[in-house]
C-alpha cells in the first residue's frame, strides 16, 4: 500500500473511469430511495448528469471544465436553474423534502465536476451524508440494512481509491469494506446505546416531515375513510399483561367528533370550561402497552374507556387521550382500560353541543326522528327505532358507496341505503339528535390481527372505524355501533371478512395450506418489525438514562452518559488495538532485532523498502555509505544465516551487533586530515 | 552414478569454474548462463525464445559439452511424426525380433529447435517425454538417459504455419529466456574472435555424470526456512487475487520455484536459501505461466509489480 504522503502529488491522483463508477455507485445507491419520493425531474436530472461526467471519462463528451468557456458557463446555468426549480417545486417551503431534493441535485452537480482527489473525498462525504438523510423517510429493517449496504460500497470506494490499481480486486475491496464494517460494529453499538439522547426540536423531524401520514384526523367528511378501509398501513401496536379482551369489545377509541356542518364532522374544544367527569369502573380493567406510528396529531388511541393514564397525557372531558405534543415519532405508552364504566355527568355546554345540528339541514331525517319523539319521547326507545330502521330497510354495508345526490344524510337514510361505518354512525347521531337524545360520533380503530409468534395485536390503518355514542337518562354515555347491525361480520371477523373481494390475494385465496403460510409469514415479519420498533426505534432517552442507572450509577446525567461512551469507545478501540498489534507483532527474536536495524538507517534516510530481501537492501546500502560496509554486511549475514539458515547459534550476537550500530546522517570525512 | 552430497562451497568452487568457461564462449550473457546451468542442475527443462541467429544452439552446446553430456540436435518441421523424435521399433528378419531403434531423445541434453514449427502431434510426443522421463514403444517403456534435459527454442516472431505452444504445455518448462542481442563490445569481440564453435570443440568438460548427480543431490540439502515458505507462500497467494493476472499461480509452479531458487543459492555458495533467491529467479520460472489480463503488460513488468507488492514477512 504505496500512497504517497507528498502533499503536491496527492492532489494530483488522476481519477480513472473506475473511480468514476465506483463514485456512481455509492451516491447512486444512496439516492436510489429517494428517487420514489420525488418528483422525476430531480431524478432524471441527476441520471443526465452522472451520464454526462462518465461518458466525459471516456472522452465521448467533453466536460465542463475551467477552460471549456462555453459548457463551464453551461454548468452554472445549470445550477442556477436547479434552485429556481427546486424553490417552484416546493413552493418556496425550506423543510425536509427541498433540503434533500437540492442535496441531491447539487450531487448531480458536483459529480460533474470529479476531476481530483479533494473532488472524490467530498462526493464520498456527501454521499455518506445522503444516506442519513434517507433516515427522515425510512427507519424500517429493510431500509436500515439496505443503506448498511450502501455503507459498504462507498467505503469500498474509498479503499478502491486508496490502493494502486493492480493490488486489489474489486471483490477484495467490498470485502475489506465489509470486514471494516463488521470491526466497527462494537463502536456503534455502544455509541447507539451511550450517545446522548436530547429530547426535543434540536433532534425533530423537519415541519414538512409528515406530509405524507395517513390515518385518523380530527375530523370526519363522508368518504373519506374508505381510503383507509383499503390500507394495510399499521397504525399501532399493542400488548396485553394477561388475556386481551373479545375482538367485539375491542373499541380503540380515538377524536370524538361533535359539531357538523350537515357533511363533515369536527371535533368540540369545550376548553376549561368543562371539567373531567368522574369515571365509575364497573368491570376489569386491561392493561397494556401500545406502540403508536406517528400521527402528526396530538390525540393519543386507547382501549375504550381508559381509565388509567400514569404520565403519558391527559383525558379530555369526552374521554379523548391527549398527549402533551404532537406524535412526531413512533411512541410507546402503558395504558389502563376498562370495558364497562358509567359516566353519567354531562354539563350544559357537552349537553348543547351534542344536540346541536345545523339548520335546514337533512330534512327527511329530522322528519323521521320528530315522528319517533311524537311517539313516545323515551330516549331507549329512539336508539332501538333508529336500529330497527337501519336493520329493516335494506341498508347494505359497502366500503365503495355511490356517490350522494344533495343532503348526504338523507340521501343515504332514504335513496342510496349503501355506505361503511361512517355513514352509519353519522346518520345515526343525526336521527339521535332529531328525536332529542344527546349523541356524538367516535372515531377510532376496531378489533385488530393477533400476531401469534410476538403475541401482540396489529391494528392497521383498515381497522378504522366509526361508531356512535349516546347520552341515556340512567346509563349515562352508551356505546352504540350501529354498523354491527348491518354487517355484524365486521366486528367479530374484523374488516377483512367482508372488506372488498377485489383486494383479496386471488392466487392464495382458494388454497388453504398458503393462505396459511402467507400469513404465518407476515405475522413472522410483523413480529421483526415490533421488536425493532420496540428495541431500536424506541430506545429513548428515558430508557437510556435507565439504563445507565441500571449500570449502577447513582446520577444518569449526560456528563455521566458522555463519560461512559468515551470511556467504552476508547476500551474497545483500545481493546482491538491490542488484538491487532499482538498479532502483527513479530514473534521471532531476530526480526525485531532485524527492524531495528531497519529504523536506524530509515532514520538516516535510508529505509528498506518492504520487498526488498536483506542482502539487496545491504548492497544498495552500502553503494551509497561505503562507510558502513562492515557493520551492515556483519548485521546482514548474521541475520540472513540466523532466519533463513538452519542454524540458530549466535542469535545474541545479532542483538549486541544491531545495540552497537549507530548510523550517522553525514558520513565522517576521513582524508580531512 | 554417485548421489552423495558435495559440501556447498565445493559446489560453488566447481559450479563457477562451468560459469566462467560458458562466458568465454557466449559473451555477455552473464545473467542468462546462470539461469540456465541453475535450470539445468534443478533438472528442469528449458525454454529458449528468441530470434535466430543470437546463440541459442551454441548456449545449448557449451552447456552439454562443460557438463559432459550427449548432445542431439532435433531440429523441428511441419512433416515431423512423432516416430522421428521418439524411435520406432522395427522388425529384424535375421533374429526375427522387432528391436527398439532408438530416437534422437534419447540423449542427455536435446536440442529442439524451432518447436513451434511441428504438429501438435509432434510437439506433445516430446512434452509428453520431458515430463515422464521415459518413453513408451509397442507397450515397453524405456527410460531416458539421466540427466535429461530438454533445450526448447521458440521464434517468438509470428510466422506463417507455426504452432506456438499452448498455456498449458508452458508449464512443462522450468524456465523461460531469451538471449537477446548482445551488447557492443561483445559484438565486437565475436566478430573478431574465433569461431564458437571450433572454440567449443578445444574446451575439456568440466563436469561429468557423477558430478552433475553429486550437485543434484547437494540442491536437495539447500536449507529452507519456515520464513522463506511463508514469503513463497505470500507470493503465490498475492499471483492470485491480483487484478492484473488472470490465472494465479499453480502449486507446480510453486515447487519449481522453489526448486530453482534452492539451485540459485547454490550457485552463490550458500547452503540455506534467501528471498533474494526467489526474487532472482522469479522473472524466468513464472514469467511463462502468467498471462496478464491487459496483453499490453509485458510479463517482466508483471513480475515486477508482483515483487513490489509482496513484503518480505
Amino acid at each position: 500500500m504505496t500512497v504517497s504522503s507528498d502533499p503536491i502529488t496527492i492532489g494530483k491522483t488522476p481519477i480513472t473511469p473506475e473511480h468514476g463508477w465506483w463514485c456512481l455507485a455509492g451516491l447512486g445507491s444512496a439516492l436510489a430511495p429517494h428517487a420514489m419520493r420525488f418528483a422525476p425531474p430531480m431524478w432524471i436530472c441527476f441520471i443526465a448528469l452522472a451520464l454526462w461526467r462518465m461518458l466525459g471519462a471516456y472522452g465521448v463528451l467533453p466536460l465542463p471544465i475551467r477552460t471549456h468557456r462555453l459548457l463551464w458557463w453551461l454548468k452554472q446555468g445549470l445550477a442556477l436553474a436547479t434552485f429556481g426549480g427546486i424553490y417552484l417545486t416546493h413552493h418556496g417551503q425550506i423543510g425536509r423534502d427541498a433540503g434533500v431534493s437540492l442535496l441531491s441535485t447539487l450531487v448531480g452537480l458536483k459529480f460533474l465536476e470529479l476531476e481530483r482527489t479533494r473532488d472524490f473525498y467530498v462526493l464520498t462525504f456527501l454521499a455518506y451524508f445522503l444516506v442519513l438523510t434517507n433516515f427522515f423517510y425510512a427507519q424500517s429493517v429493510p431500509s436500515a440494512f439496505y443503506l448498511l449496504a450502501v455503507v459498504t460500497v462507498i467505503t469500498g470506494g474509498l479503499i478502491r481509491f486508496n490502493t494502486p490499481r493492480d493490488q486489489v480486486t474489486t471483490g477484495a475491496c467490498l470485502r475489506l469494506a465489509a470486514r471494516m464494517m463488521l470491526q466497527a460494529t462494537p463502536v456503534m453499538v455502544t455509541a447507539f446505546l451511550l450517545f446522548p439522547r436530547i429530547p426535543g426540536p434540536l433532534w425533530g423531524l423537519p415541519q414538512d416531515a409528515f406530509t405524507h401520514t395517513t390515518g385518523l384526523s380530527d375530523h370526519m367528511t363522508l368518504g373519506e375513510i374508505t381510503r383507509l378501509g383499503l390500507s394495510d398501513e399499521i397504525a399501532f401496536q399493542v400488548e396485553f399483561d394477561g388475556a386481551p379482551p373479545r375482538a367485539a369489545d375491542r373499541y380503540w377509541r380515538g377524536p370524538v367528533l361533535w359539531d357538523t356542518d350537515g357533511r363533515s364532522w369536527h371535533t368540540h374544544d369545550f376548553g376549561s370550561r368543562v371539567p373531567n367527569h368522574p369515571v365509575r369502573r364497573l368491570g376489569v380493567t386491561y392493561r397494556y402497552a401500545l406502540l403508536l406510528e406517528p400521527t402528526n396529531e396530538r390525540w393519543l388511541l386507547g382501549l375504550d374507556t381508559v381509565t388509567d393514564v400514569g404520565d403519558n397525557g391527559h383525558l379530555g372531558p369526552d374521554q379523548t387521550l391527549w398527549a402533551p405534543q404532537p406524535v412526531k415519532k413512533q411512541i410507546r405508552y402503558a395504558l389502563g382500560s376498562t370495558l364497562a364504566v358509567a359516566l353519567n355527568e354531562l354539563s350544559d355546554a357537552e349537553y348543547a353541543a351534542a344536540l346541536a345540528l345545523p339548520p335546514h339541514a337533512h330534512p327527511k331525517t329530522r322528519a323521521l326522528a320528530e315522528s319517533w319523539q311524537r311517539s313516545g319521547g323515551d330516549p331507549a326507545a329512539s336508539v332501538t327505532g333508529a336500529l330497527d330502521f337501519l336493520r329493516d330497510n335494506g341498508f347494505v354495508y359497502t366500503l365503495l358507496p355511490p356517490a350522494p345526490i344533495g343532503d348526504p344524510i338523507d340521501d343515504f337514510l332514504f335513496r342510496s341505503r349503501a355506505g361503511f361505518c361512517e355513514h352509519f354512525a353519522a346518520s345515526f347521531v343525526v336521527l339521535m339528535r332529531s328525536a332529542g337524545v344527546p349523541a356524538r360520533v367516535v372515531t377510532g380503530y376496531q378489533g385488530g390481527d393477533f400476531n401469534e409468534i410476538s403475541g401482540h395485536f396489529v391494528i392497521r390503518q383498515r381497522d378504522a372505524h366509526a361508531w356512535a355514542e349516546v347520552y341515556l337518562p340512567r346509563q349515562g354515555w352508551t356505546r352504540v355501533d350501529p354498523t354491527s347491525v348491518v354487517a355484524p361480520g365486521r366486528l367479530s371477523l374484523g374488516i377483512n371478512a367482508i372488506a372488498d373481494p377485489r383486494t383479496a390475494l386471488p392466487m392464495i385465496e382458494h388454497n388453504a395450506d398458503a393462505l396459511r403460510a402467507w400469513r404465518e409469514a407476515t405475522d413472522l415479519w410483523d413480529a421483526v418489525n415490533y421488536q425493532w420498533s420496540r428495541w431500536v426505534l424506541g430506545y429513548s432517552g428515558q430508557r437510556q438514562l435507565a439504563l445507565i442507572q441500571h449500570l449502577g450509577f447513582q446520577t444518569a446525567n449526560l456528563q455521566v452518559l458522555a463519560l461512559s461512551l468515551l470511556l467504552s469507545v476508547c476500551g474497545i478501540v483500545g481493546l482491538m488495538g491490542i488484538a491487532t498489534l499482538r498479532s502483527r507483532a513479530p514473534t521471532d527474536p531476530l526480526v525485531r532485532h532485524y527492524a531495528l536495524f531497519c529504523r536506524k538507517l530509515a532514520r538516516i534516510g535510508l529505509p528498506r523498502a518492504p520487498q526488498e530481501g536483506a542482502l539487496a537492501y545491504a548492497q544498495r546500502i552500502i553503494a551509497i555509505r561505503p562507510d558502513l560496509m562492515d557493520p551492515v554486511n556483519y548485521i546482514t549475514r548474521l541475520y540472513a544465516t540466523l532466519r533463513y539458515g538452519n542454524t540458530r547459534i549466535a542469535a545474541d550476537l545479532l542483538e549486541s551487533a544491531v545495540k552497537r550500530f549507530r548510523p550517522r546522517r553525514v558520513p565522517p570525512r576521513l582524508n580531512r586530515a | 552414478m554417485g548421489m552423495e552430497p558435495i559440501s556447498s562451497g565445493a559446489a560453488q568452487t566447481v559450479l563457477s569454474r562451468l560459469l566462467e568457461a560458458a562466458g568465454q564462449v557466449i559473451l555477455d550473457k552473464h545473467e542468462v548462463i546462470k539461469l540456465a546451468v541453475t535450470c539445468l542442475i534443478a533438472g528442469g527443462h528449458l525454454l529458449l525464445e528468441d530470434v535466430p541467429g543470437v546463440g541459442k544452439t551454441t548456449l545449448a552446446q557449451t552447456l552439454a559439452r562443460l557438463s559432459g553430456l550427449d548432445f542431439q540436435r532435433l531440429q523441428f518441421t511441419s512433416d515431423m511424426l512423432p516416430a522421428d523424435i521418439l524411435g520406432a521399433s522395427i522388425y529384424h528378419r535375421d533374429t526375427q525380433a522387432f528391436a527398439l531403434h532408438r530416437g534422437p531423445i534419447f540423449t542427455q541434453v536435446l536440442l529442439a529447435d524451432e518447436i513451434n514449427r511441428a504438429t501438435p502431434r509432434a510437439q506433445s510426443a516430446l512434452l509428453e517425454a520431458m515430463e515422464e522421463r521415459q518413453v513408451t514403444l509397442d507397450g515397453a517403456t524405456h527410460p531416458l538417459p539421466q540427466p535429461f534435459f530438454v533445450i526448447a527454442t521458440q521464434n517468438p516472431l509470428e510466422q506463417i504455419g507455426t504452432y506456438p505452444l499452448p498455456e498449458s504445455q508452458l508449464d512443462r518448462f522450468l524456465m523461460r529466456l531469451s538471449l537477446d542481442y548482445p551488447g557492443p563490445q561483445a559484438e565486437r569481440e565475436l566478430l573478431q574472435g574465433r569461431a564458437r564453435r571450433e572454440m567449443l570443440v578445444s574446451m575439456n568438460p568440466i563436469l561429468d555424470a557423477v558430478a552433475f548427480g553429486q550437485l543434484q543431490a547437494t540442491v536437495d540439502r539447500v536449507h529452507v526456512a519456515d520464513p522463506l515458505i511463508d514469503y513463497l507462500q505470500a507470493l503465490l497467494a498475492r499471483s492470485r487475487i491480483s487484478s492484473d493476472i488472470r490465472h494465479g499461480l499453480s502449486p507446480r509452479a510453486g515447487i519449481a520455484l522453489l526448486r530453482a531458487a534452492r539451485t540459485w543459492s547454490l550457485l552463490a555458495g550458500r547452503g540455506h536459501c534467501l528471498p533474494e533467491d526467489l526474487q532472482a529467479v522469479l522473472p524466468s520460472v513464472i514469467g511463462h505461466r502468467l498471462t496478464p489480463r491487459d496483453t499490453a503488460l509485458s510479463s517482466t513488468e508483471l513480475v515486477a509489480r508482483l515483487i513490489a507488492s509482496v513484503p518480505i514477512p
